[in-house]
C-alpha cells in the first residue's frame, strides 16, 4: 500500500471523529446546559469537589471551602469540608450530633435546607438546643466513613454519632478512575455511561439487586470490613462516650416487596449482636405506590426532597431519643 | 489537507451521518430508568 493511500485511510479514519467528537461535545454542553445526566454531574462532582486523602482508608474526601452546581443544586463545603454550615471546633453548649453516610447523607440532588439532616436539625431545635454537622461523603462505605469520623468527627467531640446506612455501604473501598477524560468532556462520560447502559442490557450483567445482595453473602471483603469498622466506631463510642446508633436507609427502586429484606436483617443483627441501636426505615416507606416519585431523577435513583422529609419525619423520634 | 477534504467531501459527510445516528440511537435506546447499581468515578 502507498504512503498516499496510507495518508487517505487515516484521514478518513480520524478527520470525522475529530469533526464529529467537537461538535458533539457543543451540542451536549448546550443541551446540559438545560438537561441533567446523572453520570456526567457524578464526574463532575469527583472533579470539582473530591480530592484524595492521604489516609488510603478513606480514599477521597471533600475540598475545603469548594462550590459547584451539581444536580441542578448548589453545594458548598465549608472549611472541614463538609456540606454544611461552618463549624467551631468549640462546642457553644447545644447538643452536637454527627451524622455520617454517603451521597445519600450528603443530600446529593436536594437543596442544603430540604436536606433530612437540615430538617432534622430544625425539629430537634424544637426540642433542646442541637446543632448536626453533615460528614456525608459521595461514594463512601462504611470504613470511610469511621476513618473520616476518627480524622475530622472526633476533634469536634461529638455528644451522639449516628450513622446512615444505605445498601451499598458494604462496598469495598472504591478505587481511583481510569478514564481521565471523565468530567472534563461529556463526550467521553456520556459513551462511558450508555456504553454501560446498554452492555447491562444485552449481556448477562448482574444487576442492581443481584449487586447489592452479593455484597452481604458469606465470606465478602466488603460486608467484613463493614463490620469491622462498626466495631471500631462502637468501641470509639465507648472511649470517648458519645452515643452511637444507626438508621437504615430504604433502597428507592422497589418499596412495596423490600427485595433487600434480609439484607437489612442482616445488618440489623448484626448491630443489635453489637449493642448498637438501630431504625430500619425500609418498612415505613412500604405504602409508596410509586418509588420514582421519590427519586432524584428518572436516571438517578437518590431520595429527592420529598424522600428527605419522610426520613426525617420517620427518623426524628429515634434520633431525638439518642437511639434508644 | 484542502485536496483531501475535496475529494472524500461525501465520505466525511456519510460518516459523520453514521456517527450522528449510532449517538442518537444510543441516546433513546439506553434513555431508561436507573437499572443499574450506583456506580461512579470516584476522582
Amino acid at each position: 500500500m502507498s504512503a498516499r493511500k496510507v495518508i487517505e485511510i487515516l484521514f478518513l479514519v480520524f478527520v470525522p471523529l475529530a469533526i464529529f467528537l467537537g461538535a458533539f461535545e457543543l451540542l451536549l454542553r448546550v443541551y446540559l446546559s438545560d438537561h441533567l445526566f446523572y453520570d456526567v454531574e457524578m464526574s463532575r462532582y469527583a472533579l470539582t469537589l473530591k480530592v484524595d486523602s492521604p489516609n488510603p482508608a478513606i480514599g477521597h474526601h471533600h475540598r475545603p471551602n469548594a462550590q459547584a452546581t451539581l444536580m441542578g443544586v448548589d453545594v458548598r463545603t465549608n472549611s472541614h469540608g463538609f456540606r454544611d454550615d461552618e463549624v467551631a471546633l468549640e462546642k457553644d453548649g447545644r447538643h452536637r450530633i454527627i451524622f455520617l453516610g454517603d451521597s445519600l447523607t450528603l443530600g446529593w440532588g436536594v437543596e442544603m435546607d430540604e436536606t433530612f439532616e437540615h430538617r432534622l436539625e430544625a425539629r430537634l431545635n424544637e426540642m433542646r438546643p442541637t446543632e448536626i454537622i453533615n460528614l456525608g461523603v459521595g461514594n463512601y462505605n462504611t470504613t470511610q466513613e469511621v476513618n473520616l469520623f476518627i480524622e475530622k468527627g472526633l476533634p469536634l467531640q461529638p455528644d451522639q454519632v449516628v450513622v446512615f446506612y444505605f445498601i451499598n455501604d458494604a462496598e469495598p473501598v472504591p478505587q481511583k478512575s481510569r478514564f481521565p477524560g471523565l468530567g472534563h468532556y461529556r463526550t467521553i462520560t456520556f459513551y462511558w455511561s450508555r456504553l454501560k447502559a446498554l452492555r447491562a442490557r444485552f449481556t448477562d450483567t448482574v444487576g442492581f439487586r443481584e449487586y447489592y445482595s452479593g455484597l452481604y453473602q458469606e465470606g465478602s471483603d466488603g460486608w467484613r470490613a463493614c463490620q469491622d469498622a462498626f466495631r471500631e466506631l462502637h468501641d470509639l463510642s465507648a472511649k470517648h462516650g458519645f452515643a452511637l446508633s444507626v438508621v437504615l436507609l430504604p433502597e428507592l427502586h422497589e418499596l412495596r416487596e423490600y427485595p433487600f429484606t434480609a439484607e437489612h436483617a442482616k445488618v440489623m443483627s448484626f448491630l443489635s449482636e453489637l449493642g448498637v441501636p438501630a431504625l430500619d426505615l425500609a418498612p415505613r416507606f412500604r405504602g409508596e405506590e410509586n418509588p420514582q416519585s421519590l427519586w432524584v431523577s428518572r436516571d438517578d435513583a437518590h431520595p429527592n426532597a420529598r424522600a428527605h422529609a419522610l426520613i426525617a419525619d420517620y427518623s426524628l423520634d429515634f434520633v431525638a431519643g439518642d437511639g434508644s | 489537507m484542502g485536496d483531501l477534504l475535496r475529494k472524500y467531501k461525501w465520505h466525511i459527510v456519510t460518516i459523520l451521518v453514521i456517527y450522528a445516528a449510532v449517538t442518537l440511537w444510543l441516546l433513546v435506546f439506553t434513555d431508561t430508568p436507573q437499572s443499574v447499581p450506583f456506580e461512579y468515578e470516584v476522582r
